[in-house]
């Protein structure tokens, strides 16, 4: 089988990292593509520990111009890319009617715009190379909903509904695209969250049916079926990775 | 890729041939035990049998009408005294008819619904209590993606499998505790040699945005990635293998 090479953004840290570490170790090479170097090289440092391919590429999702940046080095280093995985997401968990348009506009930018930059840039290098396979991370507060989390869950909806046109219109080049939904996760992110939210891990575990937050290494398996030839037959689908918590 | 099921004892029901036969192939060759379920087709439950035990793994057939308590019962007892208790059920044994409601006489859908509904149910209450005292296991529940979006020709069976599909969630919610996933896999059309005309099949293509039909082996992937470690996290969910035909939410 050839070696793929995945992009994985957001990769310096969290799920992204687990992602990277586990395509590593199913022979993917990995560009650690995240805003943060310093974060991404500690994750190619992993990467190759364990003893995988990486490399971390400096990768702003919200800026057009940094993606194809982060694009045109990456295919300089390994020559294309096979996988994306648009795992890069951020939010601020606050009532709707306290929220205000600067936050709106950095939560629509990380989470939906991110992807669909990564998307225009990417999908073409798919198509030339006659392969592709495109995870988008989106998360269970877009199938259900999810209080204080209004415009992220917003943003959210719209990558679910961006994987399916995209599955419909990548398909005649035989490109998967899936989402993975995460329920709540143990992240760095979830602890920014929970700085500032009591009791939030607690009501959350209580509700779950696992009884735990997710790991990031529980999401990583199933963003690693969604890349491997097993799915092959699968595109424009969700699967929420949650401990049951939704079952949509 | 080791999926970690060696030695595992797993059911699958309907494994006599087709996409039944085709998950208890995929099962042996990672080593899982096989517990091989039918209900009419003796001969080639036999040959599968045969067959899987070249992987050299246990193999255990067994006969029985889901639609029948009793039936699965008696097939629990032989299976705990052949195999031992279960670590996982791939239900893929089904009952439809193609025809549309009217065409039906009052009470000719019961078959449908205790095959597609009562089987699943007679399954989880004849399995499940070993899984919860082992606390570990894993219920995979097969359906068509009619079940997700209806059919006009598979009205009765698409209702009682979107039954089952919502009796898995529900346990999903109570066994969570004990560790089990309950999950649904939702299939597109399958190509199990139906001999479709070539126009018939153009037209069905057509609905299809990968343009083929779905091979046995598209659906044991997510099988086995279902019954791995690697969906540990996941439960009471379900998901389609279909060629993008539906992609609901």
């Amino acid at each position: 089988m050839a070696e793929r090479i995945a992009f994985v953004t957001g990769a310096g840290s969290g799920i992204g990292r687990e992602i990277s570490k586990l395509l590593a170790s199913r022979s993917m090479k990995i560009v650690v593509a995240d805003i943060n170097t310093n974060h991404a090289e500690e994750t190619v440092s992993m990467v190759k520990e364990a003893g995988g391919d990486a490399v971390a590429v400096y990768c702003d999702v919200t800026s057009l111009e940094s993606v194809q940046n982060a694009v045109k080095e990456s295919v300089a280093i390994f020559g294309r890319i096979d996988v994306l995985v648009n795992n890069a997401g951020w939010d601020k968990v606050e009532p709707f009617l306290k929220s205000e348009p600067d936050t709106w506009k950095r939560i629509v930018d990380i989470n939906l715009m991110g992807q669909i930059h990564t998307c225009k840039e990417i999908l073409p290098v798919m198509i030339e190379n006659g392969y592709g396979k495109v995870v988008n991370i989106a998360s269970d507060a877009a199938r259900v909903g999810s209080s204080g989390e209004a415009v992220y869950s917003a943003a959210k909806g719209g990558v679910v509904a961006l994987t399916k046109t995209l599955a419909r219109e990548m398909a005649r080049h035989k490109i998967n695209i899936n989402c993975v939904a995460p329920g709540p996760s143990d992240t760095p992110l979830f602890q920014e969250i929970g700085s500032y939210n009591e009791g939030i891990k607690n009501a959350l575990e209580k509700a779950i049916p696992f009884r735990r937050l997710a790991q990031p290494e529980d999401i990583a398996g199933a963003v690693a079926y969604f890349t491997s030839e097993e799915a092959k037959y699968v595109t424009g689908q969700t699967l929420s990775v949650s401990g049951g918590l939704t079952m949509v | 890729m080791d999926l970690m099921l060696s030695g595992k004892n797993i059911l699958v029901t309907g494994a006599a041939k087709g996409v039944g036969r085709g998950i208890a192939f995929a099962l042996a060759n990672e080593g899982a035990n096989v517990a091989l379920h039918y209900q009419t087709s003796e001969a080639e439950a036999a040959e599968t049998a045969r067959l899987i035990e070249k992987a050299g793994v246990k193999v255990v057939v067994v006969k029985g009408d889901l639609a029948s308590f009793e039936d699965v019962q008696n097939m629990r007892t032989r299976i705990n005294r052949d195999l031992g208790t279960l670590d996982a059920i791939v239900n893929n044994a089904g009952y439809a008819q193609f025809k549309s409601f009217f065409q039906y006489l009052p009470g000719e859908w019961q078959r449908e619904i205790d095959v597609c509904l009562n089987g699943v149910l007679h399954l989880a209450h004849a399995f499940v209590p070993d899984m919860i005292a082992n606390n570990r296991g894993k219920f995979i529940n097969i359906v068509g993606d009619s079940a997700r979006t209806g059919d006009r020709n598979l009205i009765v069976s698409a209702a009682a499998r979107s039954g089952a599909i919502s009796f898995l969630k529900s346990l999903a919610q109570d066994v969570g505790k004990n560790d089990i996933q309950c999950n649904t896999v939702s299939l597109g059309l399958i190509d199990q040699g139906q001999n479709f005309n070539e126009a018939t099949l153009a037209k069905i293509i057509k609905q299809y945005p990968l343009r083929r039909l779905g091979k046995v082996d598209d659906l044991t992937g997510c099988i086995l990635f279902l019954l791995s470690s690697s969906s540990d996290w996941i439960t009471g969910q379900v998901l389609s293998v279909n060629g993008g035909h539906s992609m609901v939410d």
